[in-house]
């Protein structure tokens, strides 16, 4: 076999080669690639067993973190208005807390605190706690 | 001095690594004889249908949960929702039944060839102990995705070693965890199945790989004469195992790869409904490779039909200290050829008749309710209308 025909065929089976192994770790770094939120998660706002929270147990005054669409979420109500916050501390990743006697969402890590628009109050936390709309749909409280 | 060489040395300092790499180097290059065929294959495709096992598996058990409560709804979770999912576990369920079809392959060739005798018996009996696991694989994988067939299957799976005299219900027990098939028993085969059985079927391959390459692939002569040097194989006309040989099997290996993705596309096994333990469905089967004992148990007493498999199982474990002849051609060993030849019909008759039993079929023309025993019987006209 001449030395052009050897490369060549060398040159195709490499490449084949190359392109199956391609083809069979594409799908495994698809199968890799974490799924949304939203997907391990329903939109209603439940506790941590998954058992839904209905509206009635976040009492005037109150707040509940609970998980919506897969991620903490603090629902408090305050003068009969539902309000929701992405739980997480935009500091250091601990999850907020309603305190009713200061009426501030406030973090038991670093004492970050945030008002009911979700701005920082005070406290290390560089940035505000992201608001979710929720509302109430047949005794659910669901993303709107 | 390259960086390599650099790491060779410091290791080499410390273990001696080049005469263990000059030793591996060495084998690979040894000359296979000249009836090696593709036959002599099944064995590499096993080993890579494994690893393609190995891999499938590891990414399964992300979103697998093997509770009661959850197990079959993770399994259609995988299929559905994770990205190439559907893939995944298609290449797991078809590769499983490919791997043991290539173990059992591998086996027959290996036995038509002499390759068991006198010096490579070990090897002969960790390959049986292979094989051991690869039913072992199967048998506590069709049970993970919690559904009727798979539930029926292993309960009387796990029955029928219950009838053995003495152990019986000790082993049943074991298996099951439980007096039912139930949560401890998915719990059990899960640990096995992703844990026990790996770490096993690893150890064993290891030792049959080492000692297939030491002693190179099995010649056609007598075990009373010497075995052909090197230079006798290469005179005869034998390659050496890489590349030549190498380059065979990994042309079976892509063929096999294509053949197993197509399945996977174009034919996908899904789980039959959720597992209900108060519902015993109509012709409960289990996987093709058990259906022959399945079978047995219809036609035989428990015990009887329980204790067959097992004196098989001991009888092709200690093949080579059984069959005493020094002959390896299949053409100086009739009997042997004959016996092996009627007991593969019988067992493909067995699973024959367990494949139609219980079914209803049309057979030119005629519809035929086979038995539970596999008889058939021509349906009444009337009834099929």
């Amino acid at each position: 076999m001449s030395s052009r025909r050897r490369d060549l065929l060398s040159k195709l089976l490499g490449s084949s080669l190359v392109l199956t192994v391609a083809g069979l770790v594409a799908p495994i770094c698809a199968f890799l690639t974490p799924l949304p939120d939203a997907e391990l998660g329903s939109n209603l706002f439940e506790d941590a067993d998954g058992n839904p929270i209905p509206p009635g147990c976040v009492s005037e005054g109150t707040g509940i973190v609970g998980r919506l669409a897969g991620r903490p979420t603090l629902v408090l109500r305050k003068d009969r208005r539902l309000f929701a916050f992405a739980a997480v501390c935009t500091h250091l990743g601990c999850v907020v807390r309603w305190n009713s006697n200061r009426g501030s969402i406030e973090c038991p890590c670093h004492g970050g605190r945030f008002d009911l628009e979700g701005h920082v109050v005070g406290g290390p936390p560089p940035s505000g706690l992201q608001t979710v709309s929720v509302r109430v749909h047949e005794d659910r409280i669901q993303l709107a | 001095m390259s960086v390599l060489t650099l790491v060779i040395d410091w290791l080499d300092e410390r273990l001696p690594l080049r005469q263990v790499l000059e030793t591996l180097v060495k084998n690979l290059r040894k000359p296979v004889p000249p009836h090696a065929n593709f036959l002599y294959t099944l064995g590499s495709l096993a080993l890579f249908l494994f690893v393609l096992q190995a891999i499938t598996g590891v990414l399964m058990m992300i979103y697998y949960k093997p509770t009661v409560r959850d197990a079959y709804d993770s399994v259609y979770f995988i299929h559905d929702r994770v990205p190439f999912g559907w893939l995944i576990r298609q290449v797991h369920v078809w590769g499983a039944n490919l791997m043991v079809l290539t173990v059992l392959l591998h086996m027959v060739k290996t036995f038509v060839y002499g390759a068991y005798k006198r010096p490579r018996e070990v090897t002969w009996m960790f390959g049986t102990i292979l094989l051991g696991t690869v039913f072992g694989f199967g048998f506590t994988g069709y049970l993970l995705p919690w559904d009727q067939l798979a539930y029926w299957a292993t309960v009387v799976g796990t029955e029928a070693p219950g009838s053995m005299p003495v152990f019986g219900p000790l082993v049943r027990e074991l298996m099951r965890g439980q007096t039912e098939v139930g949560e401890a028993t998915l719990g059990r085969f899960f640990v096995v199945h992703v844990a026990v059985l790996p770490v096993l079927f690893v150890a064993a391959v290891s030792v049959h790989l080492i000692l297939v390459r030491i002693q190179g692939t099995s010649p056609l002569n007598r075990t009373d004469e010497p075995e052909p040097t090197w230079s006798q194989l290469q005179a005869e006309g034998g390659h050496p195992f890489y590349p030549n040989h190498v380059l065979k099997e990994g042309i079976v290996a892509y063929l096999i790869l294509g053949l197993l993705l197509t399945l996977a596309i174009l034919y996908p096994l899904m789980p039959t409904e959720r597992a209900d333990p108060f519902t015993t469905p109509e012709g409960i089967k289990p996987e093709w490779y058990f259906l022959p004992m399945f079978q047995l148990l219809k036609y035989l007493p428990e015990p009887i039909a329980v204790g067959l498999p097992g004196l098989v199982a001991a009888v092709v474990f200690l093949l080579p200290f059984l069959d005493r002849s020094p002959e390896r051609n299949p053409r100086r060993r009739p009997a042997a050829m004959a016996i092996a030849a009627g007991f593969l019909i019988l067992t493909l008759a067995l699973g024959l008749l367990g494949h139609v039993s219980e079914t209803r079929r049309v057979i030119f023309g005629t519809s035929y309710d086979f038995s539970a025993k596999g008889w058939p019987t021509p349906v009444a006209e009337e009834v099929l209308e």
